[in-house]
């Protein structure tokens, strides 16, 4: 029973990460209809530069992980500006395929492929709760992911500015009558997007080492997230990577770690036959 | 009509001159290699193996370094070119074709981790090149009947845990481990190292209470390490390498967990290991191939010569791939070519000896010293066993808890 226990918590605490990194791409697909095949890459560039905040700079990781995410900002609405906008759904698949490619390149040169890490001592403990141990790295990272989800969804829902994206995904020319300059929308959305996957890069390196093509590893099972949670939806996605998260724990427990990663794909194949809008199939 | 025969004239006149001049580049330029010789190796200096793999590049420049204080070989300067195979066995196979086909080197070392020297061995066997690496011991390797590899550990993967064995066997009957647990990658050497493993725990009536293998590359041991614990083994041995020994001592932290025995491969013979984890490190053992405290001749000038060149004294690894070396250095000496049967002929048939001990080879290209058992006390890698005798002292039982 404490082994169930310990699985299923496990599970949890990953799947406030696996939700975090994927909430960024949920965002993108969901108001502009793109696959940001470059989500995972730049989400590890924000890993590696709250890496060198810390390491070079002794800046504390988790003001480090605030910086390198308003410059993912930045980076975001400059590519959206004047490279993603310009081009068809298709062709900006195509160019964040390949900007993913290139910026692994650049990482491997300037970071190398050795494993690294953004190592705090104190977080390497846990706390015992009635025999099941909660890792504090992990709880970390899950307070994060559920804090910046939170925001994001008060923003959605009570802000003018999170109203204007929900109208933007909702209906693009409706928007656009009401006043909304939606493609400035877009733009934000774009930023918000990869600096939610910054947050979600750092925190990944806090828990565990990293390297430039670990990013490939990471956006296979976050396009299953989305698609499992339903494309638009954001608390599809959250609860599709917390789902996600346990089963990858109990098949890893309970059968063998060598089958876990197969679970994401089982989903994804299952959710594209039976459910293809997903679990909350409805846009946002 | 002038202007153009001038220029058509003036067009041939300059495509000769350049014609004349590659041709004179490439048939009066001094052959390649003619007064240096070239010893060709890839080693993993990134990715998953990258923190070992330096430690073989240490090694081999090490040996490059002291060779030519002594002349060269035959004469002539030796001169490595080293290449990142990226810890991957597809591109450590590539790399050494390049090596032997357009490099044309005329001596190999071998490259590190058992399943990149597996691949790698297909090819050098098919050139008919000899190769001596100190980086993958796994019996698979040697079971092919190849007759132009020769490997410096001083024994087998499979063999790997005979230390802990032979300091289990000394212990008194009512202290003795009942219960193990063996945890591994799915790949060629940790495979091998569980392998043994079970051989050994089964002829001392050893319960064997899992047997549990995870992705290679993984970077998440929770769920394999849970399990462990919940079955509550005496012994847990880990095939790892370096990344995974690191992540099972700060996993098993994060679970408040120890079992009475903890043996790692590959990582705890590292300085880094102690570097990484600190106090977590302590009262973890490991094998170890060679300590710098070894008796053999030579080994108190390799361990100065190389503090003095790199900074840090050599583990294990280093010692391994500067002892490749010396095999190569002897046999081309002693055969005066470098003829690649005559070389291989000659290793076989002869005791060597080097910094990790004399070494005499069987039919298969392998040694069989056997490694050493260490444990990490206090900053220092004890030696427990070596050679079958228990020779230091034991932290043991580890405490369960870690607070």
């Amino acid at each position: 029973m404490r082994l169930l226990a310990q699985a299923i918590v496990n599970g949890l605490l990953i799947g406030g990460v696996y939700a975090l990194m994927s909430l960024g791409l949920s965002l993108i697909f969901g108001v502009m209809n793109i696959a940001n095949a470059a989500q995972a890459a730049f989400a590890i560039l924000a890993a590696y530069i709250t890496y060198w905040l810390f390491t070079l700079y002794n800046i504390n990781p988790f003001i480090g992980m605030v910086i390198s995410s308003v410059l993912l900002f930045l980076i975001g609405t400059v590519l959206y500006k004047y490279v993603v906008r310009r081009v068809s759904e298709l062709m900006a698949f195509t160019l964040l395929y390949l900007m993913a490619m290139f910026l692994e390149s650049v990482m491997v040169f300037v970071w190398t492929n050795l494993y690294r890490g953004i190592r705090l001592p104190y977080l390497s403990t846990s706390i015992s709760v009635g025999g099941v141990f909660i890792f504090l790295d992990r709880l970390v990272g899950f307070t994060i992911a559920i804090t910046i989800t939170a925001i994001v969804a008060f923003m959605l829902k009570y802000t003018y500015f999170g109203k204007a994206i929900r109208a933007s995904i909702q209906n693009p020319i409706g928007a656009t009558l009401m006043g909304v300059n939606v493609e400035k929308i877009r733009m934000i959305s774009f930023g918000l997007g990869l600096a939610i996957s910054g947050f979600a890069g750092s925190v990944l390196g806090i828990i565990y080492p990293f390297y430039p093509t670990l990013a490939e590893l990471w956006i296979g099972l976050m396009f299953a997230i989305v698609v499992f949670g339903g494309i638009g939806s954001l608390t599809g996605t959250l609860i599709a990577a917390i789902v996600l998260g346990i089963a990858n724990s109990l098949v890893g427990t309970y059968v063998s770690s060598v089958w876990a990663p197969l679970v994401a794909f089982v989903v994804l194949i299952l959710t594209l036959w039976l459910r293809p809008t997903g679990i909350m199939g409805r846009k946002v | 009509m002038r202007s153009a025969i001038t220029k058509s004239i003036a067009v041939v006149i300059i495509v000769i001159i350049i014609a004349a001049g590659l041709a004179a580049y490439y048939f009066l330029r001094p052959a390649p290699g003619k007064n240096v010789i070239k010893v060709g190796a890839a080693l993993s200096l990134t990715g998953e193996y990258g923190r070992t793999g330096e430690w073989y590049k240490l090694g081999y420049e090490y040996w490059v370094d002291e060779v030519n204080k002594k002349g060269g070989l035959l004469g002539k300067k030796v001169e490595l070119i080293l290449y990142d195979d990226q810890s991957d066995p597809t591109t450590a196979a590539n790399l050494y074709e390049k090596l032997i086909t357009v490099d044309k080197v005329d001596l190999l070392l071998g490259p590190y981790s058992s399943a990149i020297v597996f691949a790698v061995s297909s090819v050098t066997e098919k050139y008919r090149m000899v190769m001596v690496e100190g980086g993958g011991n796994a019996l698979k390797i040697f079971s092919r009947g190849y007759r132009y590899i020769f490997l410096t550990l001083p024994g087998l993967a499979e063999n790997i845990t005979k230390g802990l064995w032979d300091w289990i066997d000394s212990l008194p009957e009512d202290q003795k481990p009942k219960t193990l647990a063996i945890i591994n990658a799915n790949d060629l050497f940790p495979k091998a190292i569980a392998a043994g493993a079970k051989l050994y725990a089964k002829k001392r009536g050893i319960q064997i209470v899992l047997h549990e293998e995870y992705p290679k590359g993984t970077t998440d041991l929770t769920p394999v390490l849970t399990k462990v614990k919940e079955k509550n083994p005496d012994i847990l041995i880990g095939g790892t390498y370096f990344p995974d020994a690191v992540l099972v001592v700060k996993t098993l932290k994060q679970l408040n967990w120890r079992p009475k025995i903890v043996f790692l491969t590959v990582g705890p013979a590292m300085p880094e290991f102690w570097e990484t984890l600190g106090e977590d490190a302590n009262g973890i053992m490991g094998e170890s191939w060679w300590e710098p405290s070894a008796p053999w001749p030579g080994v108190k000038e390799f361990v100065e010569g190389f503090k003095a060149k790199f900074g840090k004294e050599p583990d294990y690894h280093a010692a391994c791939a500067y002892a490749a070396g010396q095999v190569l250095e002897a046999a081309v000496r002693a055969v005066g070519s470098l003829d690649q049967d005559k070389i291989a002929e000659w290793i076989r048939t002869h005791t060597i000896q080097t910094v990790v001990g004399p070494l005499k080879y069987t039919e298969a290209g392998y040694p069989t010293l056997g490694p050493l058992l260490i444990q990490w006390q206090n900053g220092k890698r004890v030696i427990i066993a070596a050679g079958g005798q228990v020779v230091g002292e034991a932290i043991y039982p580890l405490p369960s808890t870690w607070d």
